[in-house]
Parts: C-alpha cells; sequence; structure tokens
C-alpha cells in the first residue's frame, strides 16, 4: 500500500470523482471517494484525509458548507480543502465572500471545467 | 453479504420511459434516428444504449416522463416502455469479481433487467420500477458498501441546488457551445469484445464462472439487453479474450470521453454519432450513462473516429 497522505475526493458527478481519483492513484496517493456533502463530512470525521477536492453545488449539503464545517472545527481544520467550482469567476481570494453572501476558507479552488493536470500540480504542491 | 465485493455507491432514478428504435441499420427515406428527434426537442437521455451487432439492431433511450410529451410518442417508428427506473452501481473497481458476483445476484434472485450500461464510474440497470426497492435492497445486502454512503434516492427539490442552477447558467447544462467541452478522449487499443447469449437461467453460472477467472482482470465495458422470451445478449470488453466463456470474440477499440456537463446530454450523442457517420466510421455499440459516453470500434478504426470527434468536441 502506498505511503502517500491520503485524498478524498467529492463530486456529485461519480464519473468526475473516478477521472480525479484514477489520477491519484496512478501518482501513489491514497483515494477515498464522496458523493454528497453529508457522505464527505461522514468520511473527514471518520478518515481523517490530508486534503479534500470538493465540488461546490452538491446535494444535500454544498461545498460551501462541508468546507466552513471543516474549517471552524479544531480537529478538522488543518485539513487542506481544494474547492472546484463552476463559478470561479466570483472568486477573488482563497478566503472569499461569495456574491450570495456565502463566505468559505478553502485553501484553494480550481475552476470548472477542470485541468486534471493542474489539479494535480496543485495536490503535490501541497502534499510534497 | 455474499462475499467482500466493495462498491462506492448506489443510485436510485425513478419516473423515466425507455423509447426504443429497432433496426437502425436499415435505410428508409426521410427516417429520423431516436437520438437526432430528441435532440432537436432538447429531451434528455441519462441512459442510452446504440448495438448494431448481431440479429437485433437498435438504439433505446431513458427519458424521464415529464418530458416526454405525446408529440414525442408519436414522431418516430419507436416503441415505449413506462414506468422505469435505472440503478446504478459504483464499483470500486472495474474487475471481473465485480460483475461475475452482480450477474450472480441476478440470476439468483431472479432480477429482470431491459439493459445494463457501464462508464467509467458505474454499471446501470435500466429496469421496471416495481422492483427497484427489491432491487437496491439485493446490491445493499450483496456488496460491501461504505457505512457513510450517500441515499440510493435524491431529492428532486433541493432549495439550494434550484438557487445556484438559477443564479449561475454555467452549472447549467444548456449546451450553446459551438465545441461542446471534455475533459479529453481516451482511446484503448487492443481490447476483444465478448459476445454471449443464453437464457436468464443461466446469468447465476454465467457470473460464478467469470468470478472463477482471475479475479483482478478488469473490463473496459459492459453492456447487455435482454428480450421478453428471457434471453440475455451480453457484450463485454476485455483486455484478454475471455475464450473459455466467450461464444464471439471480436477484435475492438474503445473510445470513452467525458464532460463537466455530460450528465444533461441532449445533443452530445447526437452529435457524436452523426460526426461518425458522416465520417464514415461504423459503430459497433455506443453507450452512456452518467457523465461519459463509451464508443466501440472495430480493431483500426479509433485513430480516425478521435479525429473526427475532435471537430466537435473541444479535446484539451
Amino acid at each position: 500500500m502506498s505511503n502517500k497522505q491520503l485524498i478524498l475526493v467529492v463530486d456529485d458527478d461519480p464519473d468526475l470523482v473516478e477521472a480525479v481519483s484514477m489520477k491519484l492513484e496512478a501518482l501513489e496517493y491514497r483515494v477515498s471517494r464522496a458523493y454528497d456533502g453529508e457522505e464527505a463530512m461522514e468520511k473527514i470525521k471518520e478518515e481523517k484525509p490530508f486534503l479534500v477536492i470538493l465540488d461546490v453545488m452538491m446535494p444535500r449539503k454544498n461545498g460551501w458548507e462541508v468546507c466552513d464545517e471543516i474549517k471552524k472545527a479544531d480537529h478538522l481544520k488543518d485539513i487542506i480543502v481544494v474547492l472546484l467550482t463552476a463559478v470561479a469567476d466570483s472568486v477573488r481570494t482563497t478566503s472569499y465572500t461569495h456574491h450570495d453572501g456565502k463566505t468559505t476558507l478553502a485553501d484553494d479552488y480550481v475552476p470548472k471545467p477542470i485541468d486534471l493536470d493542474k489539479l494535480m500540480e496543485i495536490i503535490d504542491s501541497y502534499c510534497n | 453479504m455474499t462475499d467482500s465485493v466493495k462498491i462506492n455507491g448506489i443510485r436510485l432514478n425513478k419516473k423515466f420511459i425507455q423509447v426504443t428504435q429497432d433496426d437502425i441499420l436499415l435505410k428508409m427515406p426521410d427516417r429520423a434516428f431516436l437520438y437526432e428527434a430528441l435532440e432537436s426537442r432538447k429531451i434528455n437521455m441519462v441512459c442510452m444504449i446504440l448495438n448494431t451487432m448481431g440479429n437485433r439492431t437498435f438504439v433505446s433511450g431513458t427519458i424521464a416522463s415529464k418530458n416526454f410529451g405525446q408529440n414525442v410518442h408519436t414522431a418516430g417508428d419507436w416503441q415505449c416502455n413506462p414506468d422505469i427506473c435505472t440503478v446504478s452501481v459504483y464499483p470500486h473497481h472495474h474487475r471481473l469479481e465485480f460483475l461475475g458476483l452482480m450477474l450472480q445476484l441476478l440470476g439468483e434472485q431472479k432480477h429482470f433487467f431491459h439493459y445494463m450500461v457501464s462508464s467509467n464510474s458505474m454499471l446501470t440497470f435500466v429496469q421496471d420500477e416495481d422492483h427497484s426497492l427489491r432491487f437496491t435492497k439485493m446490491l445493499s445486502d450483496g456488496f460491501d458498501l461504505p457505512r457513510s454512503h450517500a441515499p440510493f434516492e435524491q431529492e428532486e427539490n433541493d432549495e439550494q441546488a434550484l438557487f445556484v442552477k438559477k443564479r449561475y447558467p454555467e452549472t447549467r447544462a444548456t449546451y450553446v457551445e459551438e465545441k461542446i467541452k471534455t475533459y479529453g478522449m481516451v482511446l484503448t487499443t487492443g481490447l476483444n469484445l465478448n459476445v454471449y447469449e443464453f437464457s436468464f437461467d443461466h446469468l447465476s453460472g454465467f457470473g460464478q464462472r467469470l468470478r472463477s477467472l482471475n479475479t483482478h482482470d478488469c473490463f473496459s465495458n459492459v453492456s447487455a439487453y435482454m428480450t421478453p422470451d428471457q434471453q440475455i445478449h451480453l457484450f463485454l470488453l476485455t483486455g484478454k479474450p475471455q475464450i473459455d466463456l466467450g461464444q464471439k470474440v471480436y477484435p475492438a477499440e474503445l473510445l470513452s470521453f467525458h464532460g463537466p456537463h455530460f450528465g444533461d446530454r441532449h445533443g452530445i450523442m447526437s452529435r457524436t454519432l452523426q460526426c461518425l457517420q458522416n465520417h464514415e466510421i461504423p459503430v459497433l455499440q455506443a453507450c452512456c450513462t452518467g457523465a461519459s459516453i463509451h464508443i466501440l470500434l472495430q480493431k483500426g478504426r479509433g485513430t480516425k473516429a478521435k479525429q473526427a470527434l475532435t471537430t466537435v468536441f473541444e479535446n484539451p
């Protein structure tokens, strides 16, 4: 088994989760998968991943809410959060206030449609 | 639980209608293909299979009942099957061990289905809605599902999602682009398409035999349909030919691609198939479920197909 960090990939598009996971596994990261915000929070508490790749628009609990829960919990706040967002034009900093008033404390973001190679570069920069 | 075969999730979607057009290789003047008719009406297919192999050539799509008005019922030479659902399973890996157990359970518990289609992340069954709960129970009992899995059935009226969709058109899959974005096209060559035909009564045994092969072998694509007389027609694309199981094996190639909003894909499959037809590239099978498109081609056709499709799709 790989000794590399555990990364949680969260998106309600399972094909995207699989595409990102396969890239990460090829780079020998350990990967966990979740398909909505609630499931993501369960896995974050249970598995304590090093980094979370987090879609914004998801059923049950969206990515902004998940990010806030992570960053406001003392025992989780060190987990790195990379948001995947289709509304990246509205993002000015990585600790931003969204147009609709939602604030997140994500460490980084990647605009959708994502460039998988660019995403891997960002992950590598945090993990190495 | 029968065995510890991991899956990542199960998804149930209801209130669909299945629309099927047969004999698609027959030349008929002014005939519209099902996917073209749906594209012109902006009707999405959540799942589709097109087959040009064997005795039965057809295209069959799964469409939300609410989107399928009377004008489409009578607009072409297709049959409609109401009260349909889709059940998708997200395998942990596309191993023959997973597929074998799935088919074994289906056979043992007599779960009939109309179609089975795979993508990079899921295996989707199109079946009668009446059986959906029994089907999901079979899956959750038979496989090792994460304790914290998402609900099998998603709520439709998620206020947050509706708010975001309304506010940010980019998150809607209303394609107006000249070239539709993809995450890239992957061509896999040197594959073998194993074709099987057997009675449903033999499905469980077939699944067991599949499991007895090298359990770490993977499949690249699988599709199947079941006829009213309970015959299964199954098409399994693998790296190694499964000669001990296969009745017929053909060398084949797989062109697969996936895009940011391919889940809403009215037009995407249509543009793909029209492009390949214009370039006179025959398609063995075309499948889509989730957000992926899989095109099965004869050996040696993949490179030309990929080049042709880059004129229609953006391929980073």
